[in-house]
């Protein structure tokens, strides 16, 4: 995890804590006490994180990496060669394109309901990530859609949600 | 487990750390029944504040690395816990003017993002072709023999995480997620050599016990007093009332067939469950030589559906990927994830029973000061954490 990772992230929870303190001080009197107990140290506890990330001084981190590692190596392997470790770009990218992906399922749910998304998503998972035969992509979404059919069939025993374009399209 | 080729060990470590802890929780079930009805009334909103408290402050000992992290994620665990209606104004708190977060965030999908979503977008970022990094099941180390080994081996721990259970299971309103969430805290508090979050057997052992021992404790205030421990215990007596069978004095009396029938049954299907646990395992340990891209899908799958089903709500599973994104970032940073949903399960404890003790304190309902039960629980409190502190302070 790079330094501007680790400042990203405690920023963003710091702006966060900030938005909710300024939402807290919008409550009653009542209503605001044991939020402000609350946000008031979490929003300190932040700044110091984010101070500490933007210095590149996270000492419980560097230690707790550090011993978690000698602990993990085997006292026979070789000291491995930061120079062979894939470039930072290269993790993010995967870790990025691994998120888009999982977000399709909840977008094509959203979009074509519970029938028909998981099964598409499976076909499109199976074909694009998975570099399965088209056979078998078919036959995982075909399987998909009938299992996703009697779950909620026969054991949710709810109406399987129709998404947002059925909806649309019924007069 | 699983990553280091130890499914076989886990799995089956915790179909017989189930099956134990439902016994153990049935025996104190047995044993207490004629004094149950005399114990419950003593728990009230104090005890209750006094346990969210306990579990708080253990979140103070299961955190690992940085503490400033694991605290802000108790922090942010418990903020999170405050959207919705205010318990004791029922003002509307950081809804956003939303319907959907009127009722807070669910627990399900938070829980289901930040465990079972962040490991999927962690499986799909490594290069890992499988989750074990093996192929062939003779790769795996461990067996199934191990695993039910395990349980014996650590007989201290899985005595301690069963009566944490079984007394957590008895207290209404606290469901089988905190009684396991406080049996990991201690395993870790107690255990200063373990490895726990790593691939150590003990943390499997501990929550899984606590976890099926809380069966047998809940059903005690449902059948003394007809108070439901849980949401089960609940449609329990919704179709106790359907039969026209009234819990309390009658059950303990004489319709104690009917009790025991329940109770027999309640160590029957846990048993039942956990052999058939066994009998899967080498199945269920393959799964970890699957290639992750055909793991995934029915994975993500099933969460979907699951994060939908709890409440029937498609919001839900958009609430669902985001924690997961959530989750995964926490863990890539050394962000304490126990620690945020702890704090989000106890939170709504913690507030509403904080409010009801200073309202009836106020009133003079009750003085805190000469309840045996609350004295007791505050007792154990100082006696189990402060040690804790003090030794984690001298490290």
């Amino acid at each position: 995890v790079t330094r501007g990772a680790r400042v990203a992230f405690t920023a963003a929870l710091l702006a966060f804590t900030l938005l909710m303190l300024v939402l807290t001080f919008g409550l009653g009197a009542r209503s605001r006490l044991i939020p402000l107990v609350v946000v008031i140290p979490l929003a300190a506890a932040l700044g110091w994180q984010l101070l500490r990330d933007w210095r590149g001084t996270d000492p419980g981190r560097q230690r707790g990496s550090h011993l978690t590692a000698t602990a993990r190596a085997p006292l026979t392997e070789a000291p491995v060669d930061a120079s062979a470790a894939p470039a930072p770009w290269v993790g993010k990218a995967r870790t990025s394109t691994a998120i888009v992906w999982i977000a399709l399922l909840p977008l094509l749910a959203t979009v074509l309901g519970f029938l028909l998304g998981p099964a598409l998503f499976v076909l499109l998972w199976a074909r694009g990530r998975g570099g399965e035969r088209p056979v078998i992509a078919f036959t995982a979404a075909a399987v998909t859609l009938a299992g996703v059919y009697a779950l909620f069939t026969w054991l949710l025993e709810t109406p399987i949600p129709q998404g947002l374009l059925l909806q649309m399209l019924r007069p | 487990m699983a990553r280091n080729g130890l499914a076989l060990t886990a799995l089956s470590a915790s179909a017989t750390a189930s099956a134990l802890g439902s016994t153990f929780g049935v025996i104190v079930l047995i044993g207490m029944i004629p004094l149950v009805a005399r114990l419950v009334p003593l728990v009230g909103p104090p005890e209750y504040l006094l346990l969210s408290i306990w579990g708080l402050l253990a979140i103070g000992t299961i955190i690992r690395g940085s503490v400033i992290k694991g605290l802000a994620a108790a922090g942010l665990g418990l903020l999170v816990s405050f959207i919705g209606l205010d318990p004791r104004t029922a003002e509307l708190r950081y809804t956003f003017g939303t319907l959907y977060l009127q009722d807070g965030l669910s627990i399900v999908p938070v829980f289901l993002g930040l465990f079972a979503m962040a490991e999927v977008i962690e499986l799909g970022a490594s290069r890992r072709t499988t989750i074990s990094g093996m192929s062939r099941i003779q790769d795996l180390a461990g067996s199934v023999g191990d695993g039910m080994r395990a349980v014996f081996r650590n007989p201290v721990l899985f005595l301690r995480s069963s009566i944490i259970g079984t007394v957590v299971g008895m207290v209404p309103g606290l469901g089988g997620s905190v009684a396991a969430f406080v049996a990991y805290g201690e395993a870790v508090r107690t255990t200063p050599d373990g490895r726990f979050g790593e691939g150590d057997v003990r943390g499997v052992i501990a929550p899984e016990a606590a976890h099926d021992a809380k069966d047998g404790g809940s059903l005690l205030p449902t059948l003394a007093l007809g108070i439901p421990a849980n949401a089960a215990t609940a449609v329990l007596l919704g179709v106790m009332a359907l039969h026209g069978i009234r819990p309390g004095e009658e059950l303990m009396t004489t319709g104690l067939p009917l009790t025991f029938a329940l109770i027999w049954s309640l160590f029957f299907s846990n048993w039942l469950t956990s052999v058939a646990g066994l009998a899967v395992v080498r199945p269920l340990a393959r799964l970890t030589l699957v290639r992750t891209s055909r793991l995934i899908p029915p994975i993500l799958v099933l969460a979907t559906i699951g994060a939908f089903a709890y409440r029937g709500s498609m919001t839900d599973i958009w609430v669902a990927f985001a924690f997961g994104v959530l989750g995964y970032v926490m863990k890539e940073q050394g962000w304490s994830r126990i620690a945020f949903v702890m704090a989000l399960v106890l939170g709504p404890l913690f507030e509403a029973n904080l409010h009801l003790t200073i309202s009836l304190h106020e009133l003079g309902r009750i003085n805190v000061w000469t309840r045996p039960s609350a004295l007791l629980l505050a007792a154990l409190i100082v006696f189990t954490m402060v040690p804790t502190w003090l030794r984690k302070r001298h490290a």
